[in-house]
């Protein structure tokens, strides 16, 4: 049975149900929204078994074979992992977002958008396919927008959704080309195909590769310097930023880099580049935090740095890392998760987010506080919580990191430790200044208006308390959860052996240590502030987008108004430069002076530098006389002196064709001319005097030199010596030209012939246009002495 | 000389078929009296008989699919690769004709008339993607050109469809004489106007070749300019804006794929030897092309225009594809995926129908707001949900976003690319399809994102008119299953594509 498939359509099609039964007038919405993630997080719990015994569940859709794109879905050990955090926690959030939108209209909007999403983030941990999961993926960046700019009233909400968009969309297009390089190197898009291909790293392809593929990643999962968007993202839905924006969308670039792990790492340029990014990233994030009084940009900044410390981890070749990757994963959806929640069942009771504003809340709504408690204990680190043990592992892999000398590896871990210090002092922020302290410093302290519902308060709750059981539980789950992600991202089989308690290690020191220290940078979060406040506000990723934004923005409307707009003989110039600098540059490529021979001993007769003077001549006059009567008629000139070189050179035939014609072009522009008003031309003014001489002098040249490489080539044999040697022979006639016309080209001549007669049925249809009659009628009626049908007749025909 | 015979004529059936409808309606709209309006056949009625030989014509053309590869007349190429450009020119011809054919009866003068040249132009492209000798390419090119400079300028009480038709004509004109200057030098020096034979010519004597550069962009004017390759599109927006918004969708989607097929043949089949020569001179037209498209799409504030250089932009990335053409020293071409030209075709037969949709979009916003800027479109997912939803995917399409045949065509056009491994080309088609986001997402913003107007009961205003017309709705409907199903299930298209490329590449190497 195609379980897989059947999982990710169960959800697709529970976004348009939602959204059209209107879930804001039933009560028990939230429950049937979170039945559909909760039967396929059962599902995969019951694959939880297999899974860790290398039986995994795997399906094939052909989709376009002929590319390698195909639907290819694989429960392998982290498919499985991040599948139960996507679902897991999406049930959660389901049921949460019922009573967050309470009767609110767009709840069913925001249903729909939610399960799209979720559909799109499942098939995208699933994928065993790079283009399949570059598919998912923009379709997560599209959904994300999409819930960003969901308060589109909020002109906040619509810029932080589109700042998003264009960084994860950006970040997209890398990835593709990342992703097309890897599959051309391995031969194969899919990921198990990749990961078996050996020596992937010694391709030429490798490099370019990877670092398209990091740029995809880094955007995805808010790294440094991509990770403004991320804070800006806050003005989505609170149940959207915790679940997209904390608990899973931002992981999928740390899952694509686990992913890839066993293919890509192992390479000084894949460690460094980890390495550095990841740790910057999680200082950057854990020191920006304490900044802010906004409770969702406290905790997405301290997201940001979250998601750099898993970078950094993954940079290592070593199964500590592994693990600390899996269990910070795991620990952060759980406490984060529940801590946005949180956010926003406060933000619901009293209308605030501003830690300025809140005071005492544990006394209003002690469940809330119980379950911001237990998240926070794991977001300190304290033993025993699951963010004890992520920070336990984090430690342990920094002292045993062997690709690093003792500087680095005691830097890392003085970063580490920091961080860790840092996450401490974060959490016992949130939680005094907005739980435990009895008066709010702002002068108008939010109240609790509208205590929540326990239903409200349920979905974080348990969230975090299947958070707190799972450290008690390690003996059972190493194996069942922890095994196969940890092997998966190593690439081999890896035990794991995780346990609350080594005893009196150096780690466990240095973790109480940085858990007092984390309590003293509490104590001087005032001062830390200050100080941060100093710094200037052009490193602020989010300026930066915007001069970038600006820039381009400032160079559109440049080329906008200079291009667009601007007059016929503006853009004429601009066409006609580009074409002869691109001429210029074809000429110096052929090398004329050694091509070309020019026969210098024939100087040219009077006739020809006559006529060929008078031809500039009447140019001249062309462009500077001042009516356009004169133009006209000079320019009839330069066409005559045209016809006169002909003659010269014997081409009568030729001659007469130029000469109808510029009669004829004369003629119609007499006439064209004649309706409008003959005023004179206009000023044109120096500068743009000088450019047109300019332009048309180049264009001259270049015409010029085209001539005269044309003239320089031997031409093919003339066609004129085959009509004359077989007329009589094959066509019976001493007439050439009629053999030619009946004979040679008979069907040349029927095909005239039936355009002729086209063209003049055309003629007859114009004629007969209602238009054409009236005017006629008013001409007469103003001219009566010409009321005579020849006459007008005659009009007619010329036009 | 080659002889020609009169069987040879069933291999341009479908252009008879056309001609047949073309001089059908002229013929019935002459003896018919203009004295009054109800008299005769209407507007309506001349639109049926050309959708109808339209669909005879696609009928013909299907029968061609399986004909092997000939050359008829001596100067018609009939292959897969023009059977694939005719299908896109007929389909996309049609649905312009049904959902376009009722804003044009309301405007004309006459009955017949636009319907006539409606089908002339369908011919003249039809010729012209078979077109394999430079005499046919340039006549069809140019038979092509003076239709819609007509077409164009065919609302003649509109000032701006006027000067959008002077415009085109005056580029237009000035274009074709450079293309035919380069003809000429490339007759000159091989002695043959056939695309087959000029190649041999200049293989067999390489002295000659020092034309094919000169030749080759002098060429490139003339289709740059049907392509709307900057610097040459400086009269796409003007006239994408002012031309009446059926002609403008035909322009921006049939016209061009013709453009982008006879660039093709012309390249691949007469110079593909030279093509060291002419794939710098492409990818930096594609360049400039893609930069001054989404630079000057950024700042429309009027929906049409801004798609008129967001086209110019496609062409950009179309163009990809050729300069990733594959060539002759990857030896086993027929096994790479990604050889460029299927990438054009994907990208243009997709590109058809999201195009299209879009501007029938456009023009219904158009005909029930009286305006086709941006704040017209404000609140449009409550005013009209239907037409709102189907821009956001036409636009999702442009974006190249996946599960859109949007999506497939840059795939494969960006895919050649890096597989060609033109990594500068590829980042900045990277970058762009980045600008290109904005101003995508500025529609998006103003549909989806900004309140309608509202009555005194606080519910969005319906649009006003009489409602939208049920043919042009059923069309966008069309386009956009068509869109979504060349995403999500490309194969059929792949292969179709493939194999028509395959046959052109198949003839050089």
């Amino acid at each position: 049975m195609p379980s897989l498939l059947a999982c990710l359509l169960l959800l697709a099609l529970t976004s348009p149900t939602l959204w059209l039964i209107r879930p804001h007038r039933f009560r028990l919405a939230g429950v049937s929204a979170a039945l559909p993630p909760l039967a396929v997080t059962i599902w995969q719990i019951t694959q939880l078994g297999p899974t860790a015994a290398g039986d995994f569940t795997a399906e094939r859709y052909a989709w376009a074979p002929q590319v390698g794109l195909e639907i290819a879905l694989r429960l392998d050990g982290l498919a499985l992992f991040f599948g139960l955090i996507v679902t897991g926690i999406g049930a959660a959030v389901a049921f949460y977002t019922h009573y967050y939108f309470e009767n609110e209209e767009e709840q069913g909007r925001f249903y729909g958008l939610l399960f799209l999403f979720m559909t799109a983030m499942l098939g995208l941990v699933w994928s065993d396919n790079l283009l399949t999961l570059f598919v998912f993926w923009e379709g997560t960046s599209i959904t994300s927008y999409l819930l960003i700019a969901f308060k589109y009233q909020y002109p906040d909400a619509k810029e932080g959704g589109r700042r998003a968009f264009i960084v994860t969309g950006m970040g997209g297009l890398a990835l593709l080309a990342g992703v097309l390089l890897l599959g051309m190197a391995a031969g194969d898009y899919s990921i198990s195909g990749i990961i078996a291909t050996p020596g992937l790293t010694d391709s030429p392809l490798y490099p370019a590769a990877l670092i398209l593929v990091l740029i995809g990643a880094f955007t995805k999962s808010a790294q440094f310097p991509f990770h403004f968007w991320l804070p800006g993202a806050m003005a989505a839905p609170t149940p959207a930023s915790a679940y997209l924006h904390s608990a899973t969308m931002v992981k999928a670039g740390v899952f694509l880099l686990a992913r890839l792990h066993p293919a890509l790492s192992g390479t000084s340029l894949w460690f460094w580049t980890l390495l550095i990014t990841g740790g910057v990233t999680m200082l950057l994030g854990a020191v920006s935090a304490l900044r802010y009084y906004d409770l969702k940009a406290v905790l997405a900044y301290a997201t940001v740095s979250q998601l750099g410390i898993l970078v950094m981890l993954l940079a290592f070749d070593s199964s500590l890392a592994y693990k600390a990757v899996i269990v910070g994963i795991l620990g952060h959806a759980l406490y984060k998760g529940p801590l946005f929640l949180i956010a926003g069942i406060v933000d619901h009771a009293t209308g605030s987010r501003d830690l300025r504003r809140l005071a005492g809340l544990a006394r209003a709504m002690p469940w809330v506080a119980v379950a911001a408690g237990l998240a926070a204990l794991s977001m300190a680190g304290i033993p025993p919580t699951l963010g004890f043990l992520a920070k336990e592992t984090l430690l342990d892999a920094w002292l045993h990191a062997d690709n690093l000398n003792q500087g680095g590896a005691m830097l890392g871990l003085t970063a580490s430790a920091l961080t860790g210090a840092l996450f401490v002092a974060i959490a016992l922020m949130l939680m005094w200044d907005a739980f435990f302290r009895a008066q709010a410093p702002a002068d108008e302290p939010a109240a609790v208006h509208h205590a929540p519902s326990l239903a409200f308060t349920a979905a974080p709750l348990i969230l975090v308390l299947t958070g707190s059981a799972i450290p008690f539980m390690l003996g059972s789950l190493n194996k069942l959860l922890f095994t196969a992600p940890v092997s998966a991202i190593a690439g081999e089989p890896t035990e794991v052996k995780l346990a609350l308690w080594h005893g009196f290690t150096p780690v466990l020191m240095i973790s109480l240590t940085a858990i007092a220290a984390g309590t003293g940078l509490f104590f001087v979060r005032s001062a830390i502030r200050k100080v941060l406040r100093r710094l200037p506000a052009e490193l602020n990723g989010v300026v930066i987008f915007n001069q970038i934004n600006d820039a381009v923005y400032g160079l559109a409307n440049w080329v906008t108004r200079h291009i667009q707009g601007a007059t016929m003989s503006s853009q004429a110039a601009i066409t006609f430069t580009a074409a002869v600098v691109a001429l210029i540059a074809a000429f110096t490529r052929i090398s004329p002076a050694t091509r070309i021979v020019i026969d210098w001993s024939q100087s040219p007769l009077a006739p020809e530098t006559i006529i060929a003077l008078l031809l500039i001549m009447a140019a001249i006059v062309t462009v500077r006389v001042p009516s356009r009567l004169g133009a006209i008629i000079s320019l009839g000139v330069v066409g005559v002196m045209v016809t006169l070189f002909f003659i010269f050179f014997s081409a009568p035939d030729l001659a007469l064709t130029q000469l109808l014609i510029e009669v004829l072009t004369v003629v119609l522009l007499v006439l064209v001319f004649f309706r409008i008003k003959p005023d004179n031309l206009p000023d044109i003014s120096t500068a743009r005097q000088v450019r047109n001489l300019l332009v048309a002098g180049s264009v001259g040249i270049a015409g010029f030199m085209l001539v005269l490489l044309s003239s320089g080539i031997q031409m093919g044999d003339s066609i004129s010596s085959y009509f004359l040697y077989n007329a009589i022979p094959l066509g019976h006639g001493a007439n050439v030209v009629n053999v030619i016309l009946v004979d040679f080209r008979g069907f040349d001549t029927l095909g005239e012939i039936v355009v002729l007669a086209t063209a003049a049925l055309g003629g007859f249809a114009l004629l007969r246009a209602p238009r054409l009659t009236s005017l006629r009628r008013r001409f007469l009626a103003r001219h009566p002495e010409l009321d005579t049908d020849t006459d007008a007749d005659k009009g007619e025909g010329r036009a | 000389m080659e002889q020609v015979t009169i069987g040879e004529l069933g291999s341009i059936l479908p252009e008879l078929i056309l001609l047949t409808g073309g001089l059908l309606i002229l013929i019935l709209d002459m003896v018919q009296s203009h004295g009054t309006a109800d008299s005769g056949i209407s507007g309506r009625g001349f639109m049926l008989i050309a959708v109808l030989f339209l669909a005879v014509g696609s009928v013909a053309v299907i029968l061609q699919f399986d004909a092997e590869q000939q050359l008829a007349l001596s100067m018609i190429m009939v292959d897969k690769f023009s059977a694939f450009l005719k299908v896109v020119i007929y389909v996309g011809m049609t649905l312009v004709a049904i959902a376009g054919g009722g804003y044009m009866n309301r405007r004309m003068v006459g009955h017949g008339e636009f319907w006539m040249l409606f089908m002339f132009v369908t011919i003249a492209m039809s010729f012209a993607v078979g077109a394999a000798d430079l005499l046919m390419i340039f006549l069809t090119i140019e038979f092509l050109s003076i239709t819609s400079y007509i077409l164009v300028g065919f609302l003649r009480t509109d000032v701006r469809s006027t000067e959008a038709g002077v415009k085109y004509f005056l580029y237009g004109s000035v274009a074709s004489s450079v293309m035919l200057f380069g003809m000429s030098l490339l007759y000159g020096a091989s002695g043959s106007l056939n695309l087959a034979e000029i190649a041999a010519a200049f293989a067999a004597s390489p002295e000659r070749s020092l034309v094919i550069v000169p030749a080759t962009l002098m060429m490139l004017v003339g289709l740059g300019f049907k392509t709307s390759l900057a610097p040459f599109f400086q009269w796409t927006p003007d006239t994408y804006e002012g031309a009446p918004t059926p002609v403008t969708a035909y322009l921006s989607t049939a016209s061009k794929a013709v453009g982008f097929a006879v660039m093709a043949r012309v390249l691949v089949v007469g110079l593909g030897a030279f093509q060291a020569s002419w794939v710098p001179i492409l990818a930096g037209l594609s360049m400039l092309t893609m930069f001054a498209g989404n630079l000057m799409a950024l700042r429309q504030p009027n929906v049409k225009r801004m798609l008129a250089y967001s086209s110019v932009a496609q062409a950009g990335y179309i163009l990809l594809g050729l300069v990733a053409v594959v060539d002759s020293s990857h030896g086993n071409f027929a096994s790479l995926t990604n050889n460029g030209l299927n990438g054009v075709l994907i990208y243009l037969f997709a590109y058809l129908f999201t195009n299209i949709g879009a501007f029938m979009v456009i023009m219904l916003v158009e005909e029930a707001t009286g305006s086709s800027d941006i704040s017209a479109f404000e609140g449009l997912s409550q005013r009209a949900p239907g037409m709102a939803w189907g821009m956001f995917i036409f636009l999702l399409s442009l974006t190249g976003i996946p599960l859109t045949g949007g999506f497939m065509g840059k795939f494969y056009v960006f895919g050649a690319t890096v597989q060609h491994q033109y990594y500068t080309l590829a980042v900045i088609a990277a970058i762009n399809a980045g600008i290109a986001a904005f101003y995508y997402l500025n529609v998006v913003r103003a549909m989806f994102f900004t309140e309608a107007e509202q009555d005194e009961d606080g519910k969005a205003l319906p649009l006003s008119g009489q409602g939208f017309a049920p043919a042009t709705q059923l069309i966008v409907l069309v386009c956009v299953a068509v869109t979504l199903w060349l995403g999500v299930y490309p194969m059929s298209l792949i292969n179709w594509a493939s194999d028509a490329s395959q046959n052109l590449l198949t003839i050089v190497f």
